[in-house]
């Protein structure tokens, strides 16, 4: 059911809000997918993952399960914890405390244990190599972080993972999961931009400045677009709403939703006193999946769970389906 | 030998760091460059032949030169995996890395005709019978995988194994058949092990012809860098190994590029040592330590098989280089600078006893103490080196030292300039000012000679505030 999302996707990542959210139950579902549609995978993460119990919370994890013909990068001290059978293809040249990223073909249908470079352009390299050595698609295990969404510069579709191990609170998972979602879903502004930290537009006429006070006589004759370059944090958005009733008409353009880096309460501010926020990037958010059961005891409804992610992302005009893990 | 510091003092570090090596072990080489001994005369004549040979290639196919560059640069350190040949069974990826590594002397080799003759200790050959047994189907391919051409039982492993899987894919996953697939996938690791070591048993007897390959691509990449760096800078491959020692028109690309930042030129500098002690005398701020620096860096480069940035050079073999100037590290040592300064000069005085082909550098030795007994201790040190019969280079204000010198070379400084002038523009430009009528150039002037008198000149073209030059113009 899931595969018919992915249409149009060539790189997708696979993003899990928290450890044990059913990333990799999403994962599989995907390769079979994927397999049964005679598509030639790559496979690839960002950091570690696929493994067989968790580190931090020892919960026992599914672990991926690839078929034959499955192109892998991964670190050589992952390699001999898989089972497949393998041709090596290319050392990569990359390190990672597991040892180099080796790219292999899969020869046999087997478990494979992923860990990836965690520099961006690393991540780029390796996908384009992937991509290089015929697979259809390339899959990437996101990163799993609270503050950041991974690499939207790396894949163009994201699925969303969320479940009850993120916090024991259901209001604050869906209201958390809703404001992900809606990063993802932000609108993408297709306009020039300057190398500088900020980048005001106005007449079509671009000024570019590292710092916002020196943009402030531009911004008071009325700017319709702010591009800001880099992270946009708690406090780019404090130093903006200071001079916020210049930003009255003003949308405010981040590079990508990974950029964003606000509490949900800072970015309803930075919409409250500016016309919007775009991005220049965009990323189609393809799907958000949701897992009721916690590694840490406190399970959700998993009627409950769902609905409530739904009604969540509709308050947010977010349209993209929500699927329960096991029904993936 | 010189440390760390003083090898970045003097510029040898930013050589290093501007040679363009290709592989591991090329770089390896540049990390640590052998100093060619005083026994190692002909060892060093081979390595300089074989940079004129390239220098030589660079310029007459230089397309060769970047094909053959371009099969270097593929080339990773496979060293730990060819030694644990003996010790261990292989990785499939190691297996891997030997394969891409013998696949890429297929492709060197060939490129090796002709110009391979030319050079000494540098032989790169093909190895096929080894290539053959990590690609026993060949196919020549980049990738390495355990054949089933190698093992019946591991044929009939992986078949079993395909239809259990197509049977999963059917079927689903039942418990019977993942435990099927978990028993054919333990069977097949340890059939493919076996595999390995048999393969590993094999590539064992081409070890050293490996190993002896790895040497050669370093020496061939130490020695390309060597060359294209030569011919970069134009620099001149010395002659080594006869009595004469003399430099001309030396620079030095470190301090080259600084000046270039402030708009400035090198001047090049030339030196004729004699055994005994060379006095440099001059102006503070003429160039005495550049001299110095640029004459250690080019001596080390010259030891260490390099081409000299110089005109020309005449070098004798040496068993070692020291320098003792203001850059040398006596914090951890506790002693005062002066303290430090005579413990670093008695180990060399002790380590180089009854040596005579040393070349002893120093900058301002002695300049930590009074000008009474520092002029002493300098004469001290340049008659020191008159009887041991050693290279000595000492660059020093005091007086009375250069008297004692087999040859004395002195910087022009402000000797030639137009004091009247110069003083007009008092304090207009400070240090760069005094640039322009700076004279770097070094001469060699006899020893009666004494140490020229423009520090107050200095002081005052520096534009010193007033309060102070007034004062010295009354002392003086």
């Amino acid at each position: 059911m899931i595969y018919e999302y992915m249409n149009g996707i060539k790189t997708l990542s696979v993003i899990g809000m928290c450890k044990n959210a059913g990333k990799t139950t999403v994962l599989n579902v995907l390769i079979e997918e994927c397999e049964k549609h005679d598509e030639i995978l790559g496979l690839t993460s960002i950091g570690r993952d696929g493994e067989r119990s968790d580190l931090v919370t020892n919960t026992k994890k599914p672990e991926i399960f690839v078929g034959r013909g499955t192109v892998i990068a991964t670190a050589e001290g992952l390699l001999k914890q898989g089972d497949i059978s393998m041709e090596i293809l290319s050392s990569t040249g990359q390190s990672t405390p597991m040892g180099e990223i080796i790219i292999v073909r899969a020869m046999s249908a087997g478990y494979v244990q992923l860990g990836g470079a965690s520099i961006t352009e690393h991540q780029q390299l390796i996908r384009d190599e992937l991509l290089g050595f015929g697979c259809d698609r390339v899959f990437i295990d996101g990163a799993i972080s609270r503050k950041s969404l991974g690499t939207p510069a790396l894949c163009d579709g994201v699925i969303l993972s969320s479940g009850a191990s993120y916090d024991p609170n259901i209001a604050v998972t869906v209201g958390d999961t809703a404001y992900f979602a809606r990063l993802f879903s932000l609108p993408v502004y297709s306009g020039e931009a300057s190398v500088m930290r900020y980048t005001a537009v106005r007449d079509g006429e671009l000024t570019g400045a590292n710092e916002l006070n020196e943009l402030i006589p531009v911004l008071r004759e009325g700017v319709k677009v702010l591009i800001v370059r880099g992270a946009v944090t708690d406090s780019t958005a404090s130093a903006l709403r200071n001079i916020g009733k210049l930003l009255k008409n003003t949308l405010i353009v981040a590079e990508d939703a990974s950029r964003l880096l606000l509490k949900p309460v800072m970015f309803e501010k930075l919409l409250g006193f500016t016309r919007g926020v775009s991005v220049l990037k965009g990323t189609r958010l393809a799907a958000v999946t949701v897992n009721p059961f916690s590694a840490y005891g406190t399970h959700y409804n998993k009627y409950e769970f769902k609905e409530r992610v739904e009604e969540a992302l509709r308050m947010a005009e977010v349209d993209v389906p929500v699927m329960d893990v096991k029904y993936v | 030998m010189f440390d760390g510091n003083q090898l970045n003092s003097i510029g040898f570090r930013f050589v290093m760091d501007n040679i363009e090596l290709l592989t591991p072990y090329g770089e390896e080489l540049a990390r640590h460059p052998h100093f060619y001994g005083q026994d190692e005369k002909n060892a060093l004549k081979d390595e300089q032949r074989n940079i004129a040979e390239l220098m030589d290639e660079v310029g007459k196919d230089p397309d060769g030169i970047n094909e053959l560059m371009r099969l270097l640069m593929p080339i990773k350190d496979i060293r730990r995996s060819v030694e644990s040949l003996n010790l261990r069974t292989l990785t499939e990826v190691e297996l891997f890395e030997i394969k891409r590594f013998l696949l890429q002397l297929e492709l060197i080799a060939p490129k090796m005709r002709g110009i391979g003759e030319k050079l000494n200790g540098i032989d790169i050959k093909a190895m096929p019978k080894a290539l053959d047994l990590t690609d026993p189907d060949g196919t020549r391919s980049p990738s390495f995988y355990v054949s089933d051409r190698l093992s019946e039982k591991l044929g009939r492993i992986r078949r079993e194994r395909r239809e259990v899987d197509d049977r999963m894919k059917k079927d689903g996953a039942t418990d019977e058949l993942m435990a099927c697939r978990t028993q054919l996938a333990a069977q097949e690791e340890e059939e493919n092990a076996r595999v390995r070591a048999d393969m590993c048993d094999s590539l064992k007897a081409y070890r050293d012809d490996m190993m002896s390959n790895i040497r050669s691509i370093g020496r061939l990449d130490f020695a390309l860098g060597k060359a294209r760096l030569a011919l970069k800078y134009n620099a001149v491959i010395p002659n080594v190994g006869g009595e004469r020692f003399v430099i001309e028109d030396m620079t030095n690309p470190r301090f080259s590029s600084m000046l270039r930042e402030k708009g400035r030129s090198f001047v090049p500098v030339s030196l004729e040592l004699s055994r005994g002690s060379v006095v440099v005398t001059g102006a503070n701020m003429g160039g005495k330590s550049i001299a110095i620096k640029t004459l250690a860096l080019n001596t080390m480069l010259a030891m260490c098989g390099f081409a000299v940035f110089a005109g020309n050079a005449e070098i004798p073999m040496l068993d070692d280089v020291f320098i003792l100037s203001e850059d040398r590290e006596d914090a951890m040592s506790g002693l005062s600078s002066f303290g430090g300064e005579m413990k670093a000069f008695d180990d060399m005085l002790r380590g180089t006893e009854g040596k005579r082909n040393v070349l002893v550098l120093l900058d301002e030795f002695a300049r930590g103490t009074n000008p009474h007994e520092g002029a002493a201790i300098v004469r001290a040190a340049a008659t020191l080196f008159n009887n041991r019969g050693s290279y000595a280079v000492i660059a020093t204000h005091f007086d009375g030292v250069a008297k004692l010198a087999i040859r004395h070379y002195q910087v022009a400084g402000l000797r030639n300039a137009d004091v009247g002038v110069l003083r007009s523009k008092i304090g207009s430009g400070g240090a760069d000012m005094l640039a322009e009528f700076m004279d770097y150039g070094l001469y060699e002037v006899d020893p009666s000679e004494e140490p020229p008198r423009d520090a107050v000149t200095i002081i005052h073209a520096l534009g010193v505030c007033d309060e102070f030059t007034e004062l010295i113009d009354i002392e003086t």
